[in-house]
């Protein structure tokens, strides 16, 4: 089955600003690739090529394999959740859905009032005067509630509360259960986490890493927390080892240890000394991005390193 | 597009209730000020002493007769200059102004078309252009017996359409400026500096023997050079008019199909 997006050397400028930069990437069906960078790391730029209302400077989007800004009836089988929101004031918020029902067509209402009631949106409100985190909710029922092949969704959550971020992240689970594949643009990595199967790192308009949630993960620096039975010893000992990164010693008994690599020589060292606990935490995406960002501070943005799956 | 259509017009609803209601209290008040005016037998002696050529550029030629008058005080300057803000004002609100708030964007990322979707625009607007007209129109050529004023009415329609073709072609050019992706403050400011311009040369350039042949390049010298409330409709100048209004309006629609929409 060919890719739902499918981008090719992407890249966009504005003027002098190189916002992405020979970008390649991929979305299979029924996946749900997270696609993290932090802000202005040229996420929402490649969104909006992907949907075809930014030209390309050079490179090639395809969506359902046809030119996303030519063929716009590709665009019925996409939800969309822009970052920046925008709602036409004048409306209420059940006018909004109505008017996007019948723009987008096909849409089952019985599934768009089970929207607004599990999201907990008002419809009768005037949109003038909501609030940020009320104005995200409209618009996310507006690009569930046509149940789309496709879900592109930028900073989905920003404003929600809790309550309403775990009940999204519910339906969001229903929905790609049966098929929807989903992009999921955000800088809250728990959030990705949690819903991702596949992630994009970008940096700089470049992709930084590029693979399995788990693998990137696991490829992340591993913090081992070592309690000793008395004083700890100096965090050089630990710091001159290969594989060791960072060395902090939060109390004075403890020290913490960024780890790559197979562990022998860092348990080695360690088993010198008596130990009151020894705990390694599962590597959390947050470590691994970090990591990552770290990695390819140090290295050219113009080469973009993409792990093997 | 129906729906596109519907959005459009109802974007513009309570602004052109507002514009209705002031060109409406406007003519009316020209109107009903024609009998007072005609009886004190002072209007043609008030412009006795202007040299011709100004009283020409002001449009106040025969201001004694209810055509003159008429025109001096609504035909000539006022109601095109109205309809024409009124037009540009829309429009542009419904192209580049919604651009710059961002809200264009929600709505192409919907199977939309991008020319529908400034079709169905310029469509809402000449509607509410078309509606106030007849309004305006109405309401001279069946008020203007009322207050006294022996008009022709195929004069009235004909100067009405004029200047509904004017408002027709400044409407055009803000759709042009917004399709090819000027800000809405810099679309407003080149729509009515092209109004002002083709004021000033309608009326001005005549006076000026080396450029009066340049006052024929001013769309106000389409809409109005003929005198359409004494000589009826003028087929050449709404030809203008209307060539030049679809030009632009082709020049928006290509350049708006295939560029970036701005983000907020």
């Amino acid at each position: 089955m060919s890719p739902i997006i499918q981008c090719a050397k992407l890249t966009k400028r504005f003027g002098s600003l190189t916002a992405v930069r020979s970008l390649d990437l991929e979305l299979e069906p029924g996946t749900v690739l997270g696609f993290i960078g932090p802000n202005g790391a040229g996420k929402s730029t490649t969104i909006r090529m992907v949907l075809g209302l930014s030209n390309p400077s050079a490179g090639t989007v395809r969506l359902f394999g046809a030119d996303p800004l030519r063929e716009r009836r590709v665009r019925a089988k996409v939800g969309y959740s822009p970052g920046e929101l925008r709602l036409d004031e004048r409306l209420t918020i059940a006018a909004t859905l109505k008017s996007w029902s019948r723009l987008r067509g096909g849409v089952d209402e019985r599934f768009r009032d089970e929207l607004i009631e599990r999201l907990g949106v008002q419809a009768d409100r005037q949109v003038r005067g909501l609030s940020t985190g009320n104005r995200r909710k409209v618009a996310l029922v507006g690009a569930l509630m046509s149940r789309p092949d496709l879900l592109v969704l930028d900073e989905p959550t920003n404003g929600l509360d809790p309550l309403v971020q775990n009940e999204f992240i519910s339906i969001l689970g229903e929905l790609t259960a049966l098929g929807t594949s989903v992009l999921f643009s955000s800088h809250i990595l728990s959030e990705v986490e949690r819903v991702a199967d596949r992630i994009v790192v970008i940096r700089g308009g470049v992709v930084v890493a590029d693979g399995p949630t788990d693998q990137l993960r696991r490829g992340a620096a591993q913090e081992f927390r070592a309690v000793f039975a008395g004083a700890a010893p100096h965090p050089s000992v630990f710091a001159e080892l290969a594989g060791a990164g960072p060395v902090d010693s939060p109390r004075p008994r403890e020290l913490r240890i960024q780890w790559s690599g197979p562990p022998g020589p860092l348990l080695a060292r360690l088993s010198e000394y008596e130990l009151e606990s020894l705990t390694a935490p599962e590597p959390e995406l947050e470590t691994a991005f970090m990591s990552y960002y770290r990695n390819a501070g140090a290295t050219t943005p113009a080469a973009p390193r993409r792990s093997a799956e | 597009m129906l729906e596109l259509l519907r959005r459009g017009l109802g974007a513009q609803r309570r602004s052109a209730f507002i514009w209705g209601g002031v060109l409406v209290i406007l003519t009316v008040s020209v109107l009903a000020a024609w009998p007072s005016m005609s009886e004190s037998g002072s209007l043609d002696t008030l412009l006795g002493g202007l040299p011709p050529e100004l009283i020409s550029a002001l449009g106040l030629e025969d201001y004694g007769s209810p055509i003159g008058f008429l025109n001096g005080n609504l035909y000539a300057l006022f109601l095109p200059l109205l309809f024409a803000a009124l037009g540009v004002l829309h429009m542009n609100a419904l192209t580049a102004g919604d651009e710059d708030a961002g809200r264009l964007e929600l709505l192409l990322a919907l199977p939309v078309s991008r020319v529908g979707v400034y079709l169905s625009r310029l469509i809402a607007v000449v509607l509410v252009l078309a509606a106030v007209a007849t309004v305006v129109g109405a309401m001279v050529g069946f008020g203007g017996p009322a207050f006294e004023l022996d008009l022709d009415a195929a004069g009235v329609a004909a100067a009405t359409l004029g200047i509904f073709g004017l408002a027709l072609f400044h409407t055009a050019l803000a759709l042009a400026l917004a399709g090819l992706g000027l800000r809405a403050n810099v679309v407003l400011a080149g729509s009515f500096a092209v109004l002002a311009l083709g004021y000033l040369a309608h009326s001005m350039l005549p006076m000026i023997d080396s450029l009066d042949w340049l006052a024929a390049a001013s769309p106000w010298h389409w809409a109005l050079a003929s005198q359409p409330l004494t000589n009826g409709f003028d087929a050449a100048g709404s030809a203008m008019l209307i060539g030049t209004s679809m030009v632009l309006v082709a020049v928006g629609l290509l350049a708006i199909r295939r560029r970036t929409i701005r983000t907020v």
